[in-house]
Protein backbone atom coordinates (compact mmCIF):
# COMPACT_ATOMS: atom_id res chain seq x y z
CA UNK A 1 0.00 0.00 0.00
CA UNK A 2 1.15 3.05 -1.03
CA UNK A 3 1.62 6.22 1.02
CA UNK A 4 -1.04 7.75 -1.32
CA UNK A 5 -3.63 4.99 -1.05
CA UNK A 6 -3.90 5.60 2.58
CA UNK A 7 -4.43 9.12 3.06
CA UNK A 8 -6.90 9.09 0.15
CA UNK A 9 -8.43 5.94 1.26
CA UNK A 10 -8.83 8.26 4.99
CA UNK A 11 -9.80 11.49 3.50
CA UNK A 12 -12.73 9.52 1.68
CA UNK A 13 -13.90 7.54 5.06
CA UNK A 14 -13.48 10.25 7.03
CA UNK A 15 -15.32 11.98 4.71
CA UNK A 16 -18.25 9.45 4.86
CA UNK A 17 -18.39 9.13 8.43
CA UNK A 18 -18.64 12.35 9.67
CA UNK A 19 -21.56 13.18 7.03
CA UNK A 20 -23.25 9.85 8.03
CA UNK A 21 -23.09 11.08 11.94
CA UNK A 22 -24.47 14.44 10.86
CA UNK A 23 -27.39 12.68 8.69
CA UNK A 24 -28.13 10.07 11.39
CA UNK A 25 -28.53 12.37 14.35
CA UNK A 26 -30.37 14.86 11.87
CA UNK A 27 -32.72 12.07 10.63
CA UNK A 28 -33.42 10.59 13.84
CA UNK A 29 -33.96 13.96 15.73
CA UNK A 30 -36.28 14.67 12.76
CA UNK A 31 -38.35 11.22 13.16
CA UNK A 32 -38.35 11.37 16.87
CA UNK A 33 -40.38 14.97 16.44
CA UNK A 34 -42.76 13.53 13.95
CA UNK A 35 -43.52 10.78 15.39
CA UNK A 36 -47.14 10.13 13.55
CA UNK A 37 -47.42 12.91 11.26
CA UNK A 38 -48.04 12.09 7.65
CA UNK A 39 -45.03 12.56 5.21
CA UNK A 40 -44.38 15.81 3.04
CA UNK A 41 -41.56 15.57 0.60
CA UNK A 42 -40.34 19.02 -0.49
CA UNK A 43 -42.40 20.46 1.93
CA UNK A 44 -39.57 21.18 4.23
CA UNK A 45 -36.89 22.39 2.24
CA UNK A 46 -37.84 25.76 3.35
CA UNK A 47 -38.88 25.42 7.06
CA UNK A 48 -35.16 25.38 8.74
CA UNK A 49 -35.52 23.26 11.95
CA UNK A 50 -32.53 21.98 13.55
CA UNK A 51 -32.87 18.39 12.64
CA UNK A 52 -33.46 19.39 8.80
CA UNK A 53 -29.77 21.86 9.57
CA UNK A 54 -27.95 18.33 10.81
CA UNK A 55 -28.73 16.68 8.08
CA UNK A 56 -28.17 19.26 5.25
CA UNK A 57 -24.39 20.08 6.81
CA UNK A 58 -24.00 16.17 6.88
CA UNK A 59 -24.76 16.02 3.09
CA UNK A 60 -22.55 19.35 1.96
CA UNK A 61 -20.03 17.13 4.18
CA UNK A 62 -20.83 14.33 1.55
CA UNK A 63 -20.64 16.28 -1.56
CA UNK A 64 -17.32 17.79 -0.50
CA UNK A 65 -15.88 14.73 0.33
CA UNK A 66 -14.92 13.82 -3.57
CA UNK A 67 -13.58 17.19 -3.90
CA UNK A 68 -11.36 17.02 -0.98
CA UNK A 69 -9.94 13.90 -2.80
CA UNK A 70 -9.10 15.60 -5.41
CA UNK A 71 -7.48 18.32 -3.55
CA UNK A 72 -5.62 16.25 -1.93
CA UNK A 73 -4.19 14.27 -4.39
CA UNK A 74 -2.78 17.81 -5.83
CA UNK A 75 -0.64 18.39 -2.91
CA UNK A 76 0.62 14.69 -3.37
CA UNK A 77 1.65 14.73 -6.71
CA UNK A 78 2.99 18.04 -5.99
CA UNK A 79 5.32 16.24 -3.53
CA UNK A 80 6.16 13.88 -5.39
CA UNK A 81 7.23 15.76 -8.41
CA UNK A 82 4.68 14.70 -11.22
CA UNK A 83 3.72 17.73 -12.58
CA UNK A 84 2.11 15.90 -15.76
CA UNK A 85 -0.52 14.89 -12.90
CA UNK A 86 -0.23 17.92 -11.00
CA UNK A 87 -1.99 19.26 -13.91
CA UNK A 88 -4.48 16.53 -14.77
CA UNK A 89 -5.76 16.96 -10.92
CA UNK A 90 -5.58 20.23 -11.32
CA UNK A 91 -7.74 20.53 -13.98
CA UNK A 92 -10.58 18.48 -12.22
CA UNK A 93 -10.42 20.86 -8.98
CA UNK A 94 -11.02 23.51 -11.47
CA UNK A 95 -13.50 22.59 -13.42
CA UNK A 96 -15.12 20.71 -10.13
CA UNK A 97 -15.45 24.25 -8.53
CA UNK A 98 -16.79 25.77 -11.59
CA UNK A 99 -19.36 23.19 -12.13
CA UNK A 100 -20.57 23.61 -8.43
CA UNK A 101 -20.49 27.54 -8.32
CA UNK A 102 -20.78 28.13 -11.95
CA UNK A 103 -23.35 30.34 -13.72
CA UNK A 104 -26.69 28.60 -12.11
CA UNK B 1 -47.58 6.58 4.88
CA UNK B 2 -45.82 8.16 8.24
CA UNK B 3 -42.24 9.40 8.40
CA UNK B 4 -41.06 6.01 10.15
CA UNK B 5 -42.34 3.55 7.84
CA UNK B 6 -41.16 6.02 4.71
CA UNK B 7 -37.66 6.12 6.52
CA UNK B 8 -37.30 2.57 7.36
CA UNK B 9 -38.38 1.20 3.63
CA UNK B 10 -36.42 3.88 1.98
CA UNK B 11 -33.49 3.02 4.04
CA UNK B 12 -33.42 -0.63 3.46
CA UNK B 13 -34.41 -0.60 -0.63
CA UNK B 14 -31.03 1.75 -0.34
CA UNK B 15 -29.24 -0.76 1.53
CA UNK B 16 -29.63 -2.75 -1.66
CA UNK B 17 -29.01 -0.23 -4.22
CA UNK B 18 -25.47 0.73 -2.53
CA UNK B 19 -24.85 -3.14 -2.34
CA UNK B 20 -25.06 -3.36 -6.13
CA UNK B 21 -23.75 -0.02 -7.15
CA UNK B 22 -20.36 -0.73 -5.51
CA UNK B 23 -20.21 -4.11 -6.55
CA UNK B 24 -20.86 -3.19 -10.40
CA UNK B 25 -19.08 0.35 -10.05
CA UNK B 26 -22.78 1.93 -11.40
CA UNK B 27 -23.33 3.76 -8.13
CA UNK B 28 -26.67 3.61 -6.25
CA UNK B 29 -28.13 5.85 -8.63
CA UNK B 30 -29.74 2.99 -10.82
CA UNK B 31 -31.71 1.76 -8.19
CA UNK B 32 -32.61 4.79 -6.46
CA UNK B 33 -34.47 6.34 -8.78
CA UNK B 34 -37.12 3.39 -9.67
CA UNK B 35 -37.58 2.57 -5.84
CA UNK B 36 -38.06 6.03 -5.46
CA UNK B 37 -40.13 7.02 -8.02
CA UNK B 38 -42.42 3.81 -8.77
CA UNK B 39 -42.68 2.44 -5.24
CA UNK B 40 -42.50 5.40 -3.09
CA UNK B 41 -44.07 8.13 -5.15
CA UNK B 42 -41.33 10.54 -4.40
CA UNK B 43 -41.17 12.82 -7.78
CA UNK B 44 -39.13 12.57 -10.07
CA UNK B 45 -36.93 15.56 -9.30
CA UNK B 46 -36.80 14.95 -5.57
CA UNK B 47 -35.64 11.22 -7.16
CA UNK B 48 -33.14 12.44 -9.11
CA UNK B 49 -31.48 14.45 -5.93
CA UNK B 50 -30.91 11.62 -3.91
CA UNK B 51 -29.99 9.10 -6.58
CA UNK B 52 -26.69 12.19 -6.97
CA UNK B 53 -26.29 11.51 -3.04
CA UNK B 54 -26.41 7.87 -3.34
CA UNK B 55 -23.62 7.95 -5.93
CA UNK B 56 -21.57 9.97 -3.99
CA UNK B 57 -22.25 7.79 -1.00
CA UNK B 58 -21.45 4.74 -2.77
CA UNK B 59 -18.21 6.03 -4.02
CA UNK B 60 -17.06 7.35 -1.37
CA UNK B 61 -18.04 4.82 0.83
CA UNK B 62 -16.57 1.99 -1.04
CA UNK B 63 -14.06 3.59 -2.56
CA UNK B 64 -11.78 3.98 1.20
CA UNK B 65 -11.88 0.22 0.88
CA UNK B 66 -11.08 -0.44 -2.42
CA UNK B 67 -8.11 2.23 -3.00
CA UNK B 68 -6.63 0.38 0.55
CA UNK B 69 -7.13 -2.92 -0.93
CA UNK B 70 -5.52 -2.53 -4.02
CA UNK B 71 -8.08 -2.75 -6.37
CA UNK B 72 -8.74 0.64 -7.69
CA UNK B 73 -6.45 2.30 -10.49
CA UNK B 74 -6.12 5.54 -9.19
CA UNK B 75 -3.90 6.91 -11.71
CA UNK B 76 -5.80 6.00 -14.55
CA UNK B 77 -8.60 7.16 -12.95
CA UNK B 78 -8.05 10.68 -12.20
CA UNK B 79 -6.14 10.58 -16.16
CA UNK B 80 -9.87 9.51 -17.30
CA UNK B 81 -11.56 12.44 -15.18
CA UNK B 82 -10.04 14.87 -17.28
CA UNK B 83 -12.25 13.03 -20.05
CA UNK B 84 -15.37 13.03 -17.99
CA UNK B 85 -15.18 16.72 -16.68
CA UNK B 86 -14.52 17.90 -20.34
CA UNK B 87 -17.02 15.91 -21.42
CA UNK B 88 -19.81 16.75 -18.78
CA UNK B 89 -19.15 20.33 -19.42
CA UNK B 90 -19.61 19.58 -23.33
CA UNK B 91 -22.98 18.00 -22.62
CA UNK B 92 -24.45 20.83 -20.62
CA UNK B 93 -23.74 23.25 -23.31
CA UNK B 94 -25.87 20.77 -25.72
CA UNK B 95 -28.58 20.70 -23.80
CA UNK B 96 -31.33 21.85 -25.75
CA UNK B 97 -29.19 21.79 -29.36
CA UNK B 98 -28.87 17.53 -29.48
CA UNK B 99 -31.96 16.00 -29.24
CA UNK B 100 -32.34 14.44 -26.26
CA UNK B 101 -34.60 11.89 -27.01
CA UNK B 102 -32.85 10.23 -29.83
CA UNK B 103 -29.34 10.65 -27.66
CA UNK B 104 -31.25 8.41 -24.93
CA UNK B 105 -33.11 5.85 -27.44
CA UNK B 106 -29.05 5.02 -29.33
CA UNK B 107 -27.95 4.87 -25.86
CA UNK B 108 -30.91 2.61 -24.64
CA UNK B 109 -29.80 0.42 -27.44
CA UNK B 110 -25.99 0.42 -26.73
CA UNK B 111 -26.44 -0.76 -23.55
CA UNK B 112 -28.43 -3.40 -24.75
CA UNK B 113 -25.78 -4.86 -27.13
CA UNK B 114 -23.29 -4.35 -24.18
CA UNK B 115 -25.67 -6.08 -21.31
CA UNK B 116 -25.42 -9.06 -24.19
CA UNK B 117 -21.87 -9.19 -24.92
CA UNK B 118 -20.74 -8.79 -21.00
CA UNK B 119 -23.09 -11.76 -20.21
CA UNK B 120 -21.53 -13.55 -23.21
CA UNK B 121 -17.83 -12.63 -22.12
CA UNK B 122 -18.89 -13.53 -18.69
CA UNK B 123 -16.76 -17.03 -17.96
CA UNK B 124 -13.74 -15.16 -20.23
CA UNK B 125 -10.95 -12.93 -18.51
CA UNK B 126 -7.41 -12.26 -19.60
CA UNK B 127 -5.06 -9.89 -18.24
CA UNK B 128 -2.81 -7.59 -21.10
CA UNK B 129 0.50 -8.27 -19.75
CA UNK B 130 2.32 -4.66 -19.34
CA UNK B 131 4.62 -5.44 -22.02
CA UNK B 132 1.95 -5.37 -24.65
CA UNK B 133 0.57 -2.37 -22.71
CA UNK B 134 -0.45 1.04 -24.83
CA UNK B 135 3.31 2.93 -24.84
CA UNK B 136 1.50 5.77 -23.69
CA UNK B 137 0.87 3.60 -20.51
CA UNK B 138 4.44 3.28 -19.50
CA UNK B 139 4.56 6.99 -19.92
CA UNK B 140 1.91 7.86 -17.83
CA UNK B 141 2.54 4.99 -15.68
CA UNK B 142 -0.57 3.70 -16.12
CA UNK B 143 -0.21 -0.50 -15.28
CA UNK B 144 -0.76 -1.55 -11.86
CA UNK B 145 -1.13 -4.43 -9.55
CA UNK B 146 -4.41 -6.68 -8.54
CA UNK B 147 -5.02 -8.77 -5.82
CA UNK B 148 -6.33 -12.16 -7.07
CA UNK B 149 -7.17 -15.29 -6.51
CA UNK B 150 -3.72 -16.30 -7.10
CA UNK B 151 -1.91 -13.35 -5.60
CA UNK B 152 -1.14 -10.09 -5.96
CA UNK B 153 -0.76 -9.92 -10.39
CA UNK B 154 0.72 -7.04 -12.78
CA UNK B 155 -1.51 -5.87 -15.50
CA UNK B 156 -1.41 -3.62 -18.64
CA UNK B 157 -3.65 -1.00 -20.46
CA UNK B 158 -4.41 -1.22 -23.93
CA UNK B 159 -6.08 1.74 -26.49
CA UNK B 160 -5.66 4.89 -23.69
CA UNK B 161 -6.61 7.34 -26.30
CA UNK B 162 -9.67 5.21 -27.36
CA UNK B 163 -10.99 5.17 -23.42
CA UNK B 164 -10.19 8.85 -23.63
CA UNK B 165 -12.49 9.51 -25.68
CA UNK B 166 -15.23 6.89 -24.63
CA UNK B 167 -14.55 9.04 -21.37
CA UNK B 168 -15.56 12.46 -22.93
CA UNK B 169 -18.78 10.91 -24.18
CA UNK B 170 -19.54 9.17 -20.77
CA UNK B 171 -19.06 12.48 -19.73
CA UNK B 172 -21.66 14.18 -22.05
CA UNK B 173 -23.66 11.31 -21.91
CA UNK B 174 -24.16 12.19 -18.12
CA UNK B 175 -24.19 15.94 -18.81
CA UNK B 176 -27.02 15.43 -21.07
CA UNK B 177 -29.15 12.40 -19.21
CA UNK B 178 -28.41 12.88 -15.87
CA UNK B 179 -27.63 9.32 -15.92
CA UNK B 180 -25.26 6.26 -17.27
CA UNK B 181 -21.75 7.48 -17.18
CA UNK B 182 -21.21 4.27 -14.63
CA UNK B 183 -22.14 1.63 -17.12
CA UNK B 184 -20.17 3.80 -20.40
CA UNK B 185 -16.97 3.87 -17.78
CA UNK B 186 -16.76 0.53 -16.80
CA UNK B 187 -17.29 -0.57 -20.79
CA UNK B 188 -14.41 1.50 -21.77
CA UNK B 189 -11.95 0.45 -19.05
CA UNK B 190 -13.04 -3.17 -19.47
CA UNK B 191 -13.57 -3.47 -23.17
CA UNK B 192 -11.32 -0.74 -24.74
CA UNK B 193 -8.84 -0.57 -22.41
CA UNK B 194 -8.73 -4.24 -21.59
CA UNK B 195 -8.18 -3.55 -18.55
CA UNK B 196 -8.91 -6.44 -15.16
CA UNK B 197 -12.57 -6.12 -14.96
CA UNK B 198 -12.48 -6.12 -11.28
CA UNK B 199 -10.26 -2.84 -12.24
CA UNK B 200 -12.96 -1.53 -13.83
CA UNK B 201 -15.40 -1.36 -11.57
CA UNK B 202 -13.61 -0.42 -9.08
CA UNK B 203 -12.20 2.63 -10.45
CA UNK B 204 -15.20 3.66 -11.67
CA UNK B 205 -16.43 3.39 -8.62
CA UNK B 206 -14.08 6.17 -7.76
CA UNK B 207 -15.03 8.35 -10.50
CA UNK B 208 -18.79 8.73 -10.35
CA UNK B 209 -18.34 10.23 -6.92
CA UNK B 210 -16.65 13.35 -9.05
CA UNK B 211 -18.70 13.27 -12.05
CA UNK B 212 -21.52 13.73 -9.04
CA UNK B 213 -20.25 16.09 -7.12
CA UNK B 214 -19.60 18.44 -10.16
CA UNK B 215 -23.57 18.45 -10.47
CA UNK B 216 -24.55 19.18 -6.87
CA UNK B 217 -24.03 22.42 -7.11
CA UNK B 218 -27.59 22.82 -9.50
CA UNK B 219 -29.10 20.52 -8.18
CA UNK B 220 -28.70 21.97 -4.59
CA UNK B 221 -29.39 25.28 -5.80
CA UNK B 222 -32.71 24.01 -7.40
CA UNK B 223 -33.85 22.64 -4.39
CA UNK B 224 -33.94 19.15 -5.99
CA UNK B 225 -32.07 17.17 -2.99
CA UNK B 226 -34.75 16.91 -0.05
CA UNK B 227 -33.14 16.41 3.27
CA UNK B 228 -36.02 14.24 4.46
CA UNK B 229 -35.97 11.93 1.32
CA UNK B 230 -31.85 12.02 0.97
CA UNK B 231 -31.08 10.79 4.46
CA UNK B 232 -32.18 7.39 4.41
CA UNK B 233 -30.91 7.03 0.81
CA UNK B 234 -27.32 8.27 2.12
CA UNK B 235 -27.54 6.01 5.06
CA UNK B 236 -28.72 2.99 3.73
CA UNK B 237 -26.65 3.00 0.61
CA UNK B 238 -23.68 3.72 2.61
CA UNK B 239 -24.34 0.62 4.74
CA UNK B 240 -24.98 -1.45 1.47
CA UNK B 241 -21.71 0.27 -0.36
CA UNK B 242 -19.66 -1.11 2.89
CA UNK B 243 -21.08 -4.44 2.62
CA UNK B 244 -20.23 -4.63 -1.22
CA UNK B 245 -16.83 -4.04 -0.76
CA UNK B 246 -16.34 -6.44 1.80
CA UNK B 247 -18.13 -9.08 -0.56
CA UNK B 248 -15.74 -7.86 -3.83
CA UNK B 249 -12.53 -9.46 -3.10
CA UNK B 250 -14.22 -13.15 -2.54
CA UNK B 251 -16.76 -12.48 -5.60
CA UNK B 252 -16.01 -14.53 -8.84
CA UNK B 253 -16.09 -12.04 -11.52
CA UNK B 254 -18.57 -14.08 -13.84
CA UNK B 255 -21.13 -13.52 -11.20
CA UNK B 256 -20.13 -9.85 -11.21
CA UNK B 257 -20.83 -9.17 -15.07
CA UNK B 258 -23.86 -11.41 -14.87
CA UNK B 259 -25.24 -9.04 -12.11
CA UNK B 260 -23.78 -6.11 -14.12
CA UNK B 261 -25.42 -6.69 -17.71
CA UNK B 262 -28.49 -7.07 -15.73
CA UNK B 263 -28.90 -3.84 -14.94
CA UNK B 264 -27.32 -2.29 -17.54
CA UNK B 265 -30.17 -4.39 -19.47
CA UNK B 266 -32.82 -2.26 -17.53
CA UNK B 267 -31.26 0.54 -17.77
CA UNK B 268 -31.60 0.33 -21.64
CA UNK B 269 -34.93 -0.15 -21.07
CA UNK B 270 -35.31 3.04 -18.88
CA UNK B 271 -33.80 4.95 -21.36
CA UNK B 272 -35.80 3.82 -24.53
CA UNK B 273 -38.69 4.10 -22.19
CA UNK B 274 -37.08 7.52 -21.59
CA UNK B 275 -37.16 8.34 -25.43
CA UNK B 276 -40.60 6.96 -26.37
CA UNK B 277 -42.08 9.42 -23.74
Amino acid sequence: MTRMEILISMTLRTGVIVSSLLVLSGGLWYILKHLGTPLEVGAVNSSGSNAISLIKAGILVLVFTPIARVALSILLFLKERDWLFVLITLWVLVVLLFSLYGPW
Amino acid sequence: MNDIVFSLSVFVGSVFAGLIGALTGLGGGVIVVPLLVLLFKVDLHHALGASLISVIATSSGAASAYVREGYTNMRIGMFLEVATTAGAIVGATLLGILPKHLVAFIFGLVLFHSAYTSYKSRHHEEFVSPENSDPLAKKLKLTGYLPTGEGVREYGVKNILAGFGLMSLAGMLSGLLGIGSGAVKVLAMDRVMRLPYKVSTTTSNFMIGVTAAASAGIYLKKGYIDPIVSFPVMLGVLLGAFLGAKLLPSAPTSKLKLVFAIIIALLGIQMVLEALK
